[in-house]
């Protein structure tokens, strides 16, 4: 699967797009998996496009969180809309991730 | 009193077709976005459950799906023929996450725990089938 990647400085921006259920979310993780081996170690995912999101759509997050710090890397979540958001507080993993209103304030704080 | 059933195969694809369903029923009923929202994830985190673990993954399983809507709550029940589903005594809504420690699994449960007002797991020993009855309350 190819993503919607776009690069500001160090930092990868991925946009991710429509329903992340199992069988986009498995298809999703896997190409971010081969984005970090390839050497990008900041990475921020705009939202803006997600419009549902299940436990198999956070595993994405997680396993690339779990991969960058491995290497010393980031990830930042930006435009997260309230329906997502929700997603993340139901299962208490909201502070586990920075969180972000807009990709600019995000990439700001890569600085 | 209305109720529709699906026969699908235990395919990821399957996840997308079985919440398009819902979503048409919800609106069919008139039931708001807000709630059909959280019904599908419960519905997806189920079959995700059923596909992903009961039948690890395999294509080939059967799931058979039953909306029931009636004036005060609309029900979803899942049957599969996968390996028996054992549900924990309590759904935690605190999962202890540890990154490093962090294994597949648990999130979807404690979604579904969430967004539905019960969750029924059965197993019938003879015809090797769990059954699962979730129930959102409208009124």
């Amino acid at each position: 699967m190819e993503l919607k990647t776009r690069k500001d400085d160090k930092v990868t921006i991925i946009e991710l797009e429509g329903r992340l259920d199992v069988h986009l979310s498995l298809e999703i993780e896997q190409a971010v998996n081969d984005i970090i081996d390839k050497g990008e170690k900041y990475l921020l995912f705009d939202l803006k496009g997600v419009q549902y999101l299940s436990s198999s759509g956070l595993r994405i997050f997680i396993a690339a969180m779990r991969k960058l710090k491995s290497i010393d890397g980031a990830l930042k979540l930006a435009n997260m809309s309230d329906s997502v958001k929700k997603i993340f507080k139901v299962v208490e993993l909201i502070d586990l991730f920075e969180i972000y209103d807009s990709v600019e304030d995000a990439l700001a704080m890569f600085k | 009193m209305d109720k529709e059933e699906l026969n699908v195969k235990s395919e990821t694809s399957t996840v997308s077709y079985v919440i398009g369903e819902l979503e048409r029923f919800c609106v069919k009923h008139k039931i708001e976005s807000d709630i059909t929202e959280n019904i599908a994830i419960a519905c997806d985190e189920a079959v995700t459950n059923i596909i992903m673990h009961g039948y690890e993954g395999k294509d080939n399983g059967d799931i058979h799906v039953v909306f029931h809507f009636d004036e005060s709550s609309l029900t979803i029940e899942l049957n599969d023929w996968g390996h028996q589903f054992h549900p924990p005594s309590e759904i935690s809504k605190k999962p202890k996450f540890k990154l490093d420690q962090w294994e597949v699994g648990g999130f979807g449960l404690i979604l579904m725990n969430e967004f539905m007002d019960e969750l029924r797991f059965s197993h019938d020993e003879k015809q090797k089938r769990n059954n699962l009855i979730m129930k959102k309350y409208l009124e």
